[in-house]
């Protein structure tokens, strides 16, 4: 039983990265494409891959003759661990209380505890692939360096249980949000507020901890000894074998894992059949304001945004950022201008923090795929969509309008922030404000572009089409790369000088990809749409 | 009002619609009658433009669907066969949402959705997010949507599933008040009594191919509706 529902998760998941193409056949269908997510995905995991790998390079050799080979295995573990819990936090909630498919399996001679598994290990089949990228290079950058064997006896082990505990937590995490806001009217924003809430107590202490390895590494760098954060040589000693700290991590993994695994199997089938207790209420006859179809869709597309925890998390994470990272420099703008003079000796600090500054925001722009999987999430209710007098045009437009409505605000806030705290020069002060902009119209266009190009209708649960399908995937990390690529020339144009000439000819590149991207929305992508 | 003229559609080697043709003319109920996949569907959303048919023609109020889509949606109203609308919406916001994008002016839709929503006993829970609606309380409120903008056409797929007997009988009330008023309806259903006291014509369909149409004496004689539809369905065979 087991085996067959894992089968038809794993069918969804693969499903989720195709779409509906024309006559109603997957896009897994087409070889072409396939090959194409293939190659996609192939490529994010050698950047993490290469991530991962040129830090061990870096620390392997002088951790491994300092004798600290437990430090080094414990900072890819924090590493892996985070990867896999960010990722896999809301996606635990969607796939196990979420999905469409819930009330169908639950009226089968099906016990709930077989459909937590199969799901709980869908989900873990992703986790161990997103652990083995980041832990997996450090392993063997660890053996080609001279590392002892029972290091790798230790890391193999490693790769096998805290994937375990990482899903075992963000299941967790799903669990007590998904029973709070069965109780709750407004419950996606709570849930969001919640969700919140976890995240910042996740990074509250991942951030003390990377404090307490900079002092550590500080020490060693003035005596050439540090005696390390006990914390983290326990938790790395795991990784080369040491009884304790290996015992305390097999415990830790295996009975939290199936702690969790208990506790929501029993409540599994109350959490899924609770149909709520959110108060009714009774409608009330107001007079109506009429609006253009082009403001009733906008409106229909906010809503829609705001009545999904997982779609305002998932897709507006950088907004969150961005505020985050604009108020921290405000706070801390000694210690950014300290930062930057040490990372850039050559440069003048004072004038490379607004180019920062812009580079920064522009950054976490491309973080928001708000307009990704806007049409996706039509799902069933797309033929009615169709079925209505509204030209592609507006429909296309308004589902790009709201990811410049809810950034615009952010990216306001944000570039005064900075404009103040870097006492930006006043043509800086208008790139702060339109560079960001210029990206976030950029990655409006570029996700309804890519969304109307795979789109996908027939899910079990939002989570596949937010976060797994494949106009999503490329808007992900399509923007970051993208980004990434952009600030390297800036950062080198910065240093020789000539930063504003950088902005300017970033902020020229992003509104000419956003007239690219518009031409493509309203010739190609539009034909393509009438097709759906 | 609508005629649908050699239609022809095909599903790889399957022909789902073999040309096909039929004409509904103002104040017509028209009924669709056939056994599951035998094109129904597929004829009633080629008709509101949401599937690209290979040959033949549809014109709807004097304007084709392949070259004046919007003109053609204008004019009708559709119901799927399944009343999958936007869960995250409470019923009264889907209703104003439809009330703008027909451009039906504030008090005209208050007056609408305080008559249609009144009869199936929707008004009470129209502030409530339609995720919370049984099947039967959705397909209501698309029928309110259907009617709210006052179309000259109605295409209805099994528009009876999930409605109670009160709710299916004022349905019939409406459909009959809306062909009175000039309007037309084309509507499939497997719901043969319904269909022989309710329908001005009817066509019968099978394997994507037109079996027989007509007005309702034409077509069934003196006998059912039932007899008819099962003998010509066995002589095919």
């Amino acid at each position: 039983m087991i085996k067959t529902l894992i089968g038809i998760r794993l069918r969804a998941l693969f499903s989720a990265l195709g779409g509906k193409g024309k006559d109603g056949k997957s896009q897994t269908q087409s070889g072409g494409k396939l090959a194409l997510m293939i190659c996609l995905y192939a490529f994010v995991a050698l950047m993490f891959v290469i991530f991962s790998f040129s830090v061990a390079i870096v620390m392997a050799p002088v951790m491994i003759s300092s004798g600290l080979d437990a430090l080094y295995f414990s900072l890819f573990m924090i590493a892996g661990f985070t990867v896999v819990f960010l990722f896999s936090i809301f996606e635990t909630k969607s796939e196990l209380f979420e999905c469409r498919d819930n009330e169908l399996l639950l009226a089968m001679p099906i016990r709930p505890h077989e459909i937590v598994l199969a799901r709980v290990i869908t989900v873990m089949i992703y986790n161990y692939a997103e652990f083995a990228v980041v832990f997996l290079p450090a392993t063997a950058v660890y053996l080609f360096c001279g590392g002892s064997a029972l290091g790798g006896i230790g890391a193999i082990f490693v790769i096998l249980l805290l994937p375990l505990l990482a899903t075992s937590l963000a299941s967790a995490v799903g669990f007590l949000v998904a029973k709070i806001a069965k109780r709750i009217k407004n419950n996606s924003f709570i849930t969001t507020l919640i969700s919140l809430v976890f995240l910042a107590a996740y990074f509250f202490g991942y951030s003390s901890l990377m404090d307490g390895l900079d002092e550590f590494l500080d020490r060693i760098a003035e005596s050439g000894v540090g005696e390390g954060s006990p914390f983290l040589l326990f938790l790395g000693g795991a990784a080369v074998m040491e009884p304790l700290p290996f015992f305390v991590l097999l415990v830790l993994c295996l009975g939290g894992s199936a702690l969790a695994y208990f506790l929501i199997s029993r409540s599994y089938f109350r959490i899924v059949t609770d149909t709520g207790s959110a108060k009714r209420v009774k409608y009330r006859e107001k007079k109506v304001k009429e609006g253009s179809p082009f403001t009733a869709m906008v409106k229909k597309e906010l809503l829609r945004y705001t009545s999904s925890a997982t779609y305002m998390l998932n897709s507006g994470i950088g907004l969150l950022f961005e505020l985050g990272i604009s108020i921290y420099f405000a706070a801390h703008m000694e210690s950014v201008r300290t930062m930057l003079g040490e990372m850039l000796p050559d440069a003048d600090v004072g004038a490379f923090l607004p180019v920062a500054g812009i580079l920064v925001l522009t950054f976490f722009s491309t973080c928001t795929f708000i307009s990704g999987c806007s049409l996706s999430l039509e799902g069933k209710a797309f033929p009615l969509l169709r079925s209505l007098p509204i030209p592609t045009e507006t429909v296309l437009f308004a589902k790009v309008m709201p990811h410049m409505i809810i950034t615009l605000p952010f990216t306001a806030i944000t570039a005064t922030l900075f404009a103040i705290t870097t006492h930006a020069a006043w043509y800086y002060v208008i790139f702060l404000f339109l560079t960001p902009t210029a990206a976030n119209l950029f990655c409006a266009l570029f996700g309804m572009v890519m969304n109307v190009a795979f789109p996908k209708f027939d899910y079990v649960n939002e989570a596949q089409v937010i976060k797994q399908s494949t106009a999503m995937f490329i808007c992900t990390f399509g923007q970051m790369i993208f980004a990434v690529l952009i600030a390297i020339p800036v950062v080198l144009l910065t240093v020789a000088s000539k930063g504003l000439l950088a902005v300017g000819l970033v902020t020229a590149l992003l509104l000419a990809l956003a007239a690219v991207m518009y031409i493509i929305l309203v010739g190609p992508s539009a034909r393509r749409y009438e097709k759906l | 009002m609508l005629k649908i003229e050699h239609l022809t559609k095909t599903y790889g080697e399957k022909h789902a619609v073999d040309d096909l043709s039929l004409t509904i003319a103002p104040g017509e109920i028209y009924g669709f009658i056939g056994h599951n996949g035998a094109g129904k569907t597929t004829t009633l959303k080629a008709c509101v433009g949401l599937i690209d048919f290979d040959a033949g023609e549809i014109t709807i109020d004097g304007h084709s669907i392949k070259t004046e889509p919007l003109a053609c949606k204008r004019a009708l109203a559709y119901i799927p066969d399944n009343p999958d609308v936007y869960d995250f919406l409470t019923g009264i916001r889907y209703l104003n949402f439809i009330a703008d994008v027909f451009g039906v002016d504030s008090e005209t839709r208050t007056e609408r959705i305080r008559k249609y929503a009144d009869l199936f006993e929707l008004t009470k829970d129209l502030a409530m997010p339609i995720s919370s609606y049984s099947h039967g309380m959705k397909q209501k409120l698309v029928i309110i949507s259907a009617w709210l903008h006052a179309p000259k056409l109605i295409l209805m797929d099994e528009p009876f599933v999930g409605l109670d007997p009160k709710a299916s009988h004022i349905l019939k009330e409406m459909m009959r008040e809306h062909c009175e008023a000039g309007g037309a309806i084309f509507f499939s259903t497997h719901v043969l009594d319904v269909a022989e006291k309710l329908c001005d014509k009817v066509a019968i369909i099978k394997g994507g191919k037109l079996l027989v149409t007509g007005s309702m004496e034409e077509v069934k004689g003196n006998d059912s509706l039932e007899d008819v539809f099962l003998e010509l369905e066995d002589n095919d065979d």
